[in-house]
């Protein structure tokens, strides 16, 4: 359901009551009553206790900020028959609903429909409740259409009350053992989350490691390179090839009669 | 005219299924494809009215095809967003149903047999109801269709307008408000409407109820 589709649902209001953060009033009220003119805002004092006018529609932002003290008096302002819209803050999987069970009972509100709101990330609200004021039990909403909730039509009887009661307690059987599952998805997908994350560390320290190797391995690359080159450089100077010759005279002396001079001979000519 | 036995009429249905082409076989088998494409988008554009027009990826509705055949309305509906389980009797009609895939989960199981921990907000049977011959099973399927739908929730069953019963061919009985509402009424169903298919010589529409106790 958009945001601005849930004003419809409560029918005829002729003003609005914001009880929220001021700070978000304008940005989520924008979207709330867009292209509605009909709805007039009027200032809430916290700290008045008269009752609100019939017709007047209060509506809260009810998320990870509640304060839920500042609720409670706000709801018990309304009159019979006065409608509340509470706008979720919290995505609908992770609602806290107790936080906001214990006003709307204290100010004698049923809960009439509860509708998941799309484009969060517009304004910041997830889903909606619509309550109302009530001194009898309203009607069971029939929740697949978009029509106005009505509070008036006969009080459910016991074979509703007996139904939903019976769907209460069975649902809630079934549910435990499937929030048990999920749980232990919760539990198991977190520990591998964490395995992953524990590889990924190995894998930069493995590689981070490769990478001083590597650094290493050049280093001495270059440091031999140098050594080579310096070798060169002595094997190829004159004062080797003097000495070479000399010791290999020594070494063959038969030989040295001639070697020595050619020798010689080569390397002054070479000479550098 | 003798109506078709149970295991006959099983049998029938699971041959029509893998001899005939996809929207025949589940659909009106006078209709060439084409005119059964427009039958069945006239019966989805009617479901989507009763099933409502919202939808959500975070709380989606969770609806029952029950006679699913090969699965048409279960994947479109799970395209507008909803959660569907598909039941059906006919094994080559499931086997098709989920070589198509589209989402849904599909189920090997008659009206009356299926069992669920969870209630649904919709149960929807289209087209079914009058193929069960047996009064006892037709019974048994449309108590236990009812018994799925939550407080609150629909149940979307077609069938023909009249008041009274009557058998069609060998393979149909067609079934009126003298036989749905009193039964229904029973087991806490309110009716809501009738919804007629109005496609050419069609006597068939769709009863609407809503759970109120």
């Amino acid at each position: 359901m958009l945001i601005k589709e849930i004003p419809a649902l409560v029918g005829e209001a002729s003003t609005l009551v914001w009880a929220g953060d001021e700070s978000r009033a304008t940005e989520v009220l924008k979207a709330l009553l867009d292209g509605q003119d009909r709805i007039r805002r009027v200032s809430y004092d916290p700290d008045d206790t008269a009752m609100f006018d019939p017709g007047t529609l209060l509506v809260a932002l009810a998320g990870p900020d509640l304060d839920a003290g500042a609720l409670a008096p706000a709801l018990r302002r309304l009159p019979p028959g006065g409608w509340a819209v509470l706008l979720l803050g919290w995505p609908l999987d992770e609602l806290p609903y107790h936080v906001l069970l214990e006003p709307l009972v204290d100010a004698k509100c049923q809960v009439l429909q509860a509708v998941p709101v799309d484009r969060a990330n517009r304004h910041g609200v997830h889903g909606a409740v619509v309550a109302a004021r009530v001194e009898r039990l309203a009607p069971i909403r029939p929740y697949l259409n978009d029509s106005p909730i009505s509070l008036d039509g006969a009080e459910p009887g016991l074979n509703t009350l007996l139904r939903l009661t019976g769907e209460y307690v069975f649902g809630d059987l079934t549910a435990r053992p499937l929030r048990q599952q999920l749980a232990d998805l919760k539990d198991r997908a977190e520990a591998q989350r964490e395995r992953i994350r524990e590889l990924e560390e190995a894998v930069r320290a493995g590689a981070a490691k490769a990478a001083g190797l590597d650094a290493r391995h050049t280093a001495m690359q270059k440091s031999l390179t140098t050594a080579q080159e310096r070798l060169a450089q002595v094997r190829s100077s004159t004062t080797f090839q003097v000495g070479h010759t000399i010791v290999q005279g020594a070494r063959r002396p038969a030989r040295a009669l001639v070697s020595v001079p050619a020798g010689l001979f080569r390397a002054w000519r070479n000479r550098r | 005219m003798a109506l078709l036995s149970d295991a006959e009429a099983s049998a029938y249905w699971n041959q029509r299924h893998q001899q005939e082409s996809d929207l025949r076989s589940g659909g009106h088998i006078s209709f060439d494809e084409a005119t059964n494409r427009m039958f069945y988008m006239r019966r989805l554009s009617l479901l989507m009215d009763l099933v409502g027009l919202q939808s959500s990826p975070t709380a989606p509705l969770f609806l029952l095809d029950a006679g699913c055949g090969k699965g048409w309305f279960s994947r479109e509906l799970a395209r507008f967003g909803h959660r569907v389980d598909g039941i059906d009797g006919s094994e080559a009609a499931l086997a098709n149903a989920r070589q198509n895939g589209g989402g849904p989960r599909f189920h090997q199981s008659s009206l009356s047999g299926w069992r669920s921990p969870w209630l649904y907000d919709v149960v929807l049977c289209v087209d079914v109801l009058f193929h069960i011959l047996s009064d006892a099973e037709w019974e048994r399927s449309v108590s236990n269709l009812a018994s799925l739908v939550r407080l609150g929730g629909r149940l979307i069953i077609a069938d023909w307008d009249a008041d009274h019963d009557e058998p069609m061919g060998d393979y149909q009985v067609l079934r009126g408000r003298n036989t749905y509402l009193p039964l229904l009424s029973k087991l806490g169903m309110r009716l809501d409407g009738y919804h007629p298919y109005d496609f050419r010589r069609s006597v068939i529409g769709f009863y609407a109820f809503t759970r109120t106790c």
